[in-house]
């Protein structure tokens, strides 16, 4: 089942040098219950292609649909609320609320889907305690060390229980020990049947987490391998 | 949603706190200097509002104010009286005297000579003496904040002697009313021993005070005294009027006050504006994930007005908490400059209005950044 297909997606950016492609042509797909990989050099488009496939940049031609969806054709409101039922984000940065504890942070998207505070911080904390971190449910985000930011960030991006989970450099961050613990859990939490998941990285020392390994090179995609053989190569 | 918007807004606590007290500076200074302009105001009719049981006042047509009292003659009691509508009149005598102490401290005094028969217009609340012991000879009352100035260190008593316009005079009561727009000490007799103590060679009035009949109107019966004398006759509410309104334009009262008040409405705006401002742009990130998840910008902008109505119910709270504060200080004072200072409830409300206004002004410049945020912006690090 295909989760997400992009078929000849194009972007072109405005900038103050002109015009900008920055993808071209692009054919992508990343099925359910899977984790794909989408990796290359800095500055080839892949942050750029998950977030058209978000429907956070518009403007792209092409064919992008999520679960069936055409996502460029949707207007905005329906847009948010597509992506608020069906889509969870892990960012970098973490970009957890500084004011909200680890708790309350894996609760906001549920709030935002209107669940009763209460409700929500109830299913926010089963989630942490399924990615042992009950202990510090009730730390904010500056009491918590990367590893444990992220681990939070991605309760936060499964507590809705999304079909397309995005997740843009998870472990740029981290150091490898922690790196690897993140990729992990996101795995085992995120592989499910009828759910998609995308992992923009440039690190190759993760690559074995993912079932299929989609490359991008100057706004191309030039390769797709399976994980392990992509991770295998790498190390020779 | 709430709770994660007061969340946002407290944890910052340093900004929390510049956005509270710049709130509540301001608002400290809007309500409390409009309230003293307004007191100040109500002080320079205070001997019209004191004498609330007349409703109509007659004088020359030359008076503006009660402050430039006019002398006409006793006779003018007799023509009010006569004119149809005026139920009662009485006579009343205002000038600045010499008063001299048994020491020979001397003092400037605003005499106020009230009708001997009726005593309209006499002090309402006594503090020593009683206002029957004016008929005793000499007799006069001084207000407490006067006791004060002509007697310091001295503390209130009756039975002292005086001198006013070289005529002996007996204080017999000390009365309390408000501050007054001279500031001078003021003291009551009856009309008939203010105009000896004055010196007047003539028995003069300087205002007449009426009462137009139950069931007519006051401004009618005012045109019917003008018409009928050739007097300038207000009604009460009018003459109040005109007197706050001649201050206005002759004393730069109302520019003083205004440039504090301007003051306060600039560093309103100012620190509660860049103050937000700065609290959005900040938060710019956060707000870009919470768009990104799925926030919508009505969420968004439910969330940061929730956030300004806060902080102005806080920063007001606080600000009109002091103010309130510094005049239950100083307000009950007997001889204070700010006695019977008050806050009007008008000023109280409006200030309010006024302080919300701002803050979701600030909030709605800023939120324009916030509703702006590309979600996307989440993805760059």
């Amino acid at each position: 089942m295909n989760g997400v297909m992009c078929r000849s997606v194009e972007h072109v950016f405005k900038t103050s040098a002109g015009p900008l492609k920055v993808l071209k042509g692009v054919d992508f797909d990343a099925e359910a219950g899977r984790l794909t990989m989408l990796v290359g050099p800095s500055g080839c488009g892949k942050t750029t292609l998950i977030s058209i496939i978000a429907g956070l940049l518009r403007g792209a031609s092409g064919t992008v649909r999520v679960f069936d969806e055409d996502v460029a054709a949707l207007p905005a409101g329906r847009l948010v609320a597509f992506r608020r039922r069906n889509v969870g984000f892990v960012f970098q940065q973490y970009n957890l609320l500084a004011g909200l504890t680890a708790a309350e942070n894996a609760a906001v998207p549920l709030v935002g889907a209107g669940a009763p505070w209460p409700a929500a911080l109830d299913r926010a904390r089963a989630l942490l305690d399924r990615i042992e971190m009950t202990p510090h449910a009730d730390k904010l985000p500056r009491q918590l060390s990367g590893g444990q930011q992220q681990r939070v960030a991605i309760a936060r991006a499964l507590a809705h229980e999304p079909r397309l989970l995005l997740c843009d450099e998870p472990t740029a961050a981290l150091d490898g020990k922690s790196g690897r613990a993140v990729m992990a859990l996101l795995r085992s939490l995120a592989v499910r049947p009828g759910r998609a998941a995308i992992v923009v990285t440039h690190d190759p020392r993760v690559y074995a987490f993912a079932d299929r390994v989609a490359h991008m090179e100057d706004g191309k995609l030039v390769k797709v391998e399976a994980g392990q053989a992509c991770a295998a190569s790498d190390q020779t | 949603m709430m709770r994660i918007a007061f969340k946002m807004l407290l944890h910052d606590t340093a900004k929390y706190l510049a956005l509270v007290v710049g709130i509540a500076f301001a608002t400290l200074l809007i309500s409390q200097q409009s309230a003293i302009f307004h007191s100040v105001l109500h002080s320079a009719a205070r001997e019209i509002l004191g004498a609330s049981e007349a409703d109509l006042w007659v004088m020359k047509r030359s008076v503006e104010t009660i402050d430039e009292p006019d002398q006409m003659s006793e006779l003018t009691v007799g023509r009010v009286r006569s004119v149809a509508g005026v139920a009662w009149a009485a006579p009343y005598y205002q000038s600045i005297a010499q008063l001299r102490t048994e020491t020979g401290r001397t003092k400037a005094v605003q005499l106020i000579g009230i009708d001997d028969s009726s005593m309209t217009a006499a002090p309402r609340e006594m503090l020593l003496g009683s206002l029957e012991d004016l008929a005793r000879p000499d007799a006069v009352i001084v207000d407490a904040a006067g006791f004060a100035a002509i007697f310091p260190g001295l503390s209130m008593q009756t039975g002292l002697a005086v001198e006013i316009g070289q005529r002996r005079a007996l204080i017999v009561g000390v009365c309390h009313v408000g501050s007054s727009w001279s500031g001078l000490p003021r003291v009551y007799t009856r009309r008939s021993l203010a105009v000896e103590m004055a010196r007047e060679t003539v028995n003069p009035v300087t205002f007449v005070l009426a009462r137009a009949e139950a069931g007519e109107d006051p401004a009618a019966v005012a045109a019917a005294i003008r018409r009928d004398t050739g007097l300038r006759a207000r009604t009460r509410d009018r003459f109040i009027a005109e007197t706050q309104a001649w201050i206005l334009k002759y004393s730069g009262v109302a520019e003083n006050f205004g440039i504090t008040i301007l003051m306060g409405v600039v560093i309103g705006v100012a620190i509660v504006g860049q103050t937000f401002y700065m609290f959005s742009v900040e938060n710019l990130k956060q707000f870009a994930a919470l768009k990104a998840i799925g926030f919508e910008n009505r969420h968004i902008l439910k969330m940061i007005g929730a956030q300004a109505v806060f902080v102005a119910a806080v920063g007001y709270g606080l600000g009109v908490g002091v103010a309130g504060l510094f005049f239950a200080m100083f307000s009950p004072s007997l001889t204070g400059g700010l006695r019977g200072m008050f806050m009007h409830p008008v000023i109280f409300g409006g200030t309010g209005v006024f302080i919300l206004a701002v803050t979701l002004t600030a909030c709605l410049v800023s939120v324009r950044k916030v509703l702006m945020v590309d979600p996307a912006l989440v993805f760059r690090s």
